[in-house]
């Protein structure tokens, strides 16, 4: 058996009186698209903030390729190998899209400290970044402010960003999110390809998208863990779908 | 050193709080509820104290001067809010910071042009000139003894009027939801001019109490003004009690440092540098522990979330 | 806006102000060289805040400090260079120079130090609270620099004589002035370098969009914190050249009128543009002078101005001439 490269144990964050996530585990084995969904509430944000470093846990063990990532910070993570996106599309607004992705480039690098030589005409940067706009279908709009780009062209520039940081696990936070029920045929054939980069953390609530691609899926319902196992197990699974109450898993 | 000196310069220092606490209310009001960063109140606490001194100059009545105060000083806040700062609650920090700026230019220099730029002294009544004794056999100004519980009714007035009052559920509700507030059909924006007034007013009661002290001239605002900055920063901006526990804080902090820190360094130096490394520390004590409190809480002592 | 327009109103600005004191010199305004003088040196400090300000969305409420401090050395430097009296004897005695060469980069290092004591714990909070503390560290160093008599304490330092640069008359207006054109010129070009390296891309984007900048891995707070300390050293410079303009320093130019008026410069000038801070300062002080010359209260007037400017003209002048190039070209 594999090991995992990402191993969650007993994570648990509480806001105040509200326990958002509690003793959940998880883990993402090289390769696979593994699902986490649950009903509004369940604490899948929560839980993909928890592991990217956004918040502090109140406690849990998150393990990334062997290693304990629990004292690292945010941006650590993400140079460690742990590329996000957002739920609400977080680009930087008044730069265009190539920018946006020589900036993850530069992320990635590790040398932001670097006060002297152009960024914009740095080979080292200039030529990936081009390459994964392109990887992500954004390569005519290059020039265009990330501000003026349509709702789905941000969730591919997070994307090309993703894979700028040439990752080793991407933590995809709803990518589908206002695109519609199926998703845009482009962003599921990109995310199915992403997983030849890396094997994908997916928080996503289009139960047609995470059935077409997950491999496996982890059921979250009010912070606890309900189910983990293969597609068809848990769309199989009659507790899952009572669980869901009215929300449609597909048949 | 005696007790009885110590116990004078506390109350100093509590009078000296209560005066902050007329001030940074309305600061932390204006910016609880509208958002916005007002360096002008300290001019509306100069235009108080010279309401005073020219009301009570021209009608021989010092109490007449010190309702003055109150109109004259809330009637201003009101036109500004109407005719400027309005415009000034969707824009960021950095164009309220200029605005209100520019706003202490004018008024400063306004003032300057119609009062001319010598002091002027107010007199208090004859009543109120004199000392008590308090418990103890200590003298105590009465003067500053009924400033400290005017100052005290007023921080009681305002919490109960933020939190018993129509009004005060109106200002709450409009510092976590504007939306909301006007979609219940209050008026926000008669609302919005309403708490600017009366943290004018506020700020030129204090400046007519505090120019009875010492003296009312052209910015008098500016010192006070820093420090409620650094009250409402200390005590969580937005919050009234947050407020008042840090005017009394860096009021006690202030005097009390200003008094204690020369004594202090006596200790183990001669007595000129003792007094001049000791008043040099005491002058930067308040933003030391302002510094201190952001660092283990940046939003204050009672702030949520900046 | 197009690059080459926005150029050409750039180089016309610099061009005017070189042009303005060589005129004065040839007509004998020594006034009016101190005047572009004055402008050069404000400009420089404003374009330090402006790398704050403008670039990493710092509002420092705060750089008088710096301004000041580097104000500070260049008088404390020249003062004990001149009574002989050893500043430090440890290490090494060190009894002061008058020498700007020395002076500048002693400036900076003095301004960037503290900026980077201030800019540690100010970092840490943001929103009004950042503007507030920093307003509070620069209000602790103008209550010290009052209360400490050594160096003048109230009454400020003066330095009688300009201190020197090899090869330049420095007490001849023109002279000093061309000295503080070309730092001006200097620290353009260093922040137009700056603005665009893998830094100030990291900068730009910590402005506006912080979480989006941790997630490809760079540190927001570290990244601020230099530009803070960038921006300090700058503005520092200014400051001890200020001090050699005036012969004179006192620590009014540590009060918090100081901070608001190099804010005005950034602001009135337009925010983030690499020339902004030195049409601001320009115009603030030609301003100064012409309204001087009406009325004791010019700074009414400015006052009112400033409003219109923020409540009409928001993106400063840089913005709308820029803006009305565009629709006349």
């Amino acid at each position: 058996m594999v090991d995992p490269i990402l191993r969650v144990k007993g994570a648990t964050k509480h806001f105040g009186a509200l326990v958002a996530c509690d003793h959940v585990d998880f883990d993402l084995k090289p390769g696979e698209i593994h699902a986490v969904i649950g009903p509004n509430g369940a604490g899948k944000s929560t839980f993909i903030k928890l592991v990217a470093g956004e918040h502090v846990p109140n406690s849990g063990e998150f393990q990334f390729c062997g290693e304990n990532i629990g004292a690292l910070s945010a941006a650590q993570r993400a140079k460690a190998g742990l590329a996000r996106t957002f739920q609400v599309s977080s680009v930087v607004n008044e730069f265009n899209a190539l920018q946006n992705v020589l900036l993850a480039v530069q992320g990635a690098s590790g040398e932001t400290f670097s006060f002297f030589k152009s960024a914009m005409r740095d080979d080292e940067l200039m030529g990936p970044a081009t390459k994964f706009l392109m990887r992500a279908g954004l390569e005519d709009r290059s020039s265009v402010l990330a501000s003026d780009l349509s709702h789905g062209e941000r969730r591919q520039l997070e994307i090309a960003m993703a894979l700028a940081m040439e990752p080793k696990v991407f933590l995809l936070d709803e990518p589908m999110a206002g695109i519609g029920p199926g998703g845009s045929k482009v962003l599921t054939d990109i995310l199915d390809q992403l997983r030849i980069e890396a094997p994908i953390l997916l928080v996503e609530h289009d139960m047609q998208v995470v059935f077409s691609l997950a491999d496996r899926i982890t059921v979250l319902v009010e912070g606890r863990n309900f189910v983990t196992g293969s597609a068809e197990d848990v769309r199989k699974n009659p507790d899952v779908k009572k669980a869901y109450l009215g929300e449609v898993v597909p048949e | 050193m005696t007790t009885t000196l110590i116990i004078e310069q506390v109350l100093n220092g509590l009078q000296f709080g209560v005066m902050l606490f007329l001030m940074a209310s309305g600061l932390t009001l204006v910016f609880g509820v509208m958002g916005l960063i007002n360096l002008a109140h300290g001019s509306l606490y100069m235009v108080g104290a010279f309401a005073c001194a020219a009301v009570a100059a021209a009608t021989g009545s010092y109490w007449l001067g010190l309702a003055a105060s109150l109109v004259v000083a809330a009637m201003a806040g009101a036109i500004v809010e109407l005719l400027i700062i309005r415009k000034l609650y969707s824009r960021g920090h950095l164009d309220q910071v200029l605005a209100t700026f520019a706003l202490i230019l004018v008024f400063s220099e306004g003032t300057r042009w119609l009062f001319g730029s010598f002091p002027l002294y107010l007199n208090v009544p004859e009543i109120l000139s004199g000392s008590v004794e308090l418990p103890g056999g200590i003298h105590y100004s009465l003067f500053r003894l009924l400033i400290i519980v005017t100052g005290a009714l007023i921080a009681l007035f305002l919490l109960a009027l933020i939190h018993k009052t129509r009004l005060g559920i109106q200002i709450r509700a409009g510092e976590s939801d504007r939306e909301m507030i006007s979609a219940l059909g209050v008026n926000i924006d008669r609302l919005y001019t309403i708490v600017f007034a009366l943290g004018a007013a506020l700020a030129g009661l204090a400046g007519a109490m505090v120019g009875s002290l010492q003296s009312v001239q052209v910015g008098m605002g500016e010192p006070v003004l820093i420090l409620a900055f650094v009250v409402i920063v200390i005590g969580g901006i937005g919050s009234i009690k947050g407020a008042l526990v840090g005017a009394v804080l860096v009021g006690l902090v202030d005097t009390l440092g200003r008094f204690l820190l020369p004594e202090l360094f006596a200790i183990f130096m001669d007595p000129a540098s003792a007094k001049a490394i000791g008043s040099a520390l005491a002058s930067m004590l308040i933003y030391m522990v302002m510094a201190g409190v952001l660092f283990f809480r940046p939003t204050g002592l009672f702030g949520l979330n900046a | 806006m197009s690059i080459t327009k926005s150029n050409a109103i750039n180089t016309l600005l610099i061009a005017g102000l070189l042009f303005a004191a060589l005129c004065a010199h040839v007509l004998s305004e020594p006034f009016i060289i101190t005047m572009a003088t004055k402008i050069a040196i404000f400009a420089i400090a404003g374009i330090g805040l402006n790398l704050a300000l403008g670039y990493g969305g710092l509002v420092s409420f705060g750089h008088a400090a710096f301004f000041g401090i580097g104000g500070y050395v260049c008088g404390i430097l020249a003062s004990h260079a001149r009574n002989f009296e050893p500043l430090t004897t440890w290490p090494f005695e060190f009894s002061g120079t008058t020498s700007m060469l020395v002076i500048w980069p002693i400036a900076i290092f003095v301004s960037s130090l503290l900026a980077l004591l201030i800019g540690a714990i100010s970092l840490r909070t943001t929103g009004v609270y950042f503007i507030m503390i920093t307003l509070a560290f620069a209000q602790m160093i103008f209550y010290f620099a009052i209360s400490w008599p050594t160096y003048g304490g109230e009454d400020g330092l003066p330095t009688y004589v300009r201190n020197s640069f090899p090869g330049v008359n420095t007490l001849n207006p023109i002279e000093y002035f061309l000295i503080c054109f070309v730092l001006l010129l200097i620290t353009l070009i260093l922040c137009s370098i700056i603005v665009n390296s893998r830094f100030g891309l990291a900068l730009q984007a910590a402005r506006q969009n912080v979480r989006r900048v941790t997630s490809v891995g760079i540190d927001v707070y570290k990244v601020k914190l230099v530009a803070f300390v960038i921006s300090g050293g700058i503005t520092g410079l200014a400051g001890a050249l200020y001090t050699d303009l005036n012969r004179f320093v006192s620590p009014s130019v540590l009060s918090w009128h100081t901070s608001g008026e190099i804010m005005i410069f950034v602001i009135l000038g337009g925010v983030a543009h690499l020339f902004g801070p030195l049409a601001g300062a320009a115009l603030f002080i030609v301003l100064e002078f012409v309204l001087g010359g009406f009325t004791e209260y010019w700074q009414m007037w400015l006052g009112a101005l400033l409003l219109l400017v923020v409540l009409y003209a928001p993106k400063g002048l840089m913005g709308a001439l820029n803006a009305s190039w565009r629709s006349h070209g």
